[in-house]
């Protein structure tokens, strides 16, 4: 705990505008439980912090200070995206002793939520290579099923990703690590998985339809 | 045959080109037509999720910058190799950053692949997949995650063969020659 209380920072991993990634809407939804408790807090936007180097140094600083750190991300080919790998590499190279919990979150447009495997195995690595303590990751399947609008408005669909998120925080205002219960929910469907694939495979063809490339859509530009 | 290289080292660690180097002189001596890109060299902007390529000007990235050139290369090869610092267990952010950008080499729709659902190939054919993965000490639980990483990769872009290995960076040249030579072998592409 620093002189001011505790302190739980969010980074927000996807490279979207605020307001608009699934990745910000959990990781708000904790920040809101965590302010409740009387935690004060900071987001800051992984992308649009490696800009300069003042938001380079601000994030350092910020995971200097924090008693709690919050990933939460999207996955990207197997893995996290690219700027939050950059920001990961300058965190462990400035490396911090002083055991601050990091906890990762990651969604993943697959509806099977054990996509996001590799990538958490990577969050604990770099825990462990910046001196952090890990304190366990959420995965969650389905992501292009949500958006970035406030959980709570993204009716009943979500309902066991805020029992987890709400279990979760619960532990964290304790100093304990992400239960086993708050992952397992995370990880179920939120919707049935053929629903997902059928509605997502759709939803791509209307998509290509307002920009009129609906028969483009399997197009091969770079055939050799 | 042809091979592309991208280099993912970064600007405070270019003693291990040499690993790169390594990489590109045996295909060579194996009569493969290689390039080798070394990404902190080139201007690349970060993925920012829009599926653009998906829905929008498909299989083209709506940025236009040099990524559009290394994926058109990658199309154009029968084999790319990640050649990167192991970093957490996966990619290093100069090699990431070229792959983020890459995935209008693959349809939006979806498959189902070993019973996981996973994206169609938009590509009749992909390369073969090698990664090189480079370590300062011998790290187990990161070159087991940098394997499966590339496992998944290959899985996801469809690429028929894949080969991971990792490497000490102060290994010999005579010993990465031969863990490359191993390498080429278990990809059945050694000439």
């Amino acid at each position: 705990m620093n002189s001011e209380g505790n302190r739980v920072l969010l980074l927000v991993g996807s490279p979207k505008a605020p307001g608009k990634s699934v990745s910000e809407a959990l990781g708000a939804y904790v920040i809101e439980k965590m302010e409740a408790r009387r935690w004060s807090s900071e987001t800051i936007f992984i992308r649009m912090s490696l800009q300069s180097d003042e938001g380079r140094a601000a994030l350092v600083e910020a995971v200097k200070t924090a008693d709690l750190i919050i990933l939460s991300f999207p996955l990207y080919v197997d893995s996290l995206p690219a700027p939050v790998i950059r920001a990961m590499e300058l965190i462990a190279e400035a490396r911090f002793d002083k055991g601050t919990h990091f906890v990762a979150i990651a969604n993943c447009g697959f509806p099977e939520a054990q996509h996001n495997k590799v990538a958490m195995s990577i969050c604990q690595r770099f825990a462990h290579a910046s001196g952090l303590e890990w304190a366990g990751g959420l995965a969650l399947g389905m992501g292009g099923a949500l958006s970035g609008q406030r959980l709570e408005e993204q009716g009943g669909m979500v309902r066991n990703i805020i029992k987890a998120l709400d279990l979760a925080v619960d532990a964290f205002a304790e100093n304990k690590p992400v239960p086993d219960e708050a992952i397992r929910l995370m990880a179920k469907p939120i919707i049935p998985g053929w629903m997902y694939t059928t509605m997502g495979n759709i939803g791509w063809r209307r998509q290509a339809n307002c920009y009129g490339v609906r028969k483009k859509i399997r197009d091969r530009p770079y055939q050799r | 045959m042809k091979a592309l290289v991208l280099n993912g080292v970064g600007k405070d660690s270019r003693h291990l080109d040499r690993i790169e180097e390594v990489a590109v002189r045996e295909l060579r001596s194996l009569q493969w037509e290689v390039e080798a890109l070394i990404l902190r060299d080139i201007e690349i902007a970060p993925c920012m999720g829009c599926f653009g390529c998906w829905v929008q000007t498909p299989g083209v990235c709506l940025i236009d910058d040099a990524a559009r050139e290394v994926t058109r290369k990658m199309v154009g090869s029968d084999l790319v190799v990640y050649v990167t610092p192991i970093t957490f267990g996966g990619y290093s952010s100069e090699l990431k950053k070229a792959l983020d950008r890459s995935i209008g080499l693959i349809s939006p729709f979806f498959t189902r692949i070993n019973g996981e659902v996973h994206h169609k190939k938009r590509y009749a054919r992909a390369p073969n997949l090698l990664g090189v993965g480079i370590v300062h000490e011998p790290d187990e639980e990161s070159a087991r995650i940098f394997k499966t990483l590339i496992g998944r990769n290959a899985i996801n872009m469809h690429n028929p063969a894949h080969a991971a290995w990792v490497v000490n960076e102060d290994q010999s040249e005579t010993e990465i020659h031969e863990l490359m030579h191993t390498a080429l072998g278990e990809l059945g592409v050694r000439s």
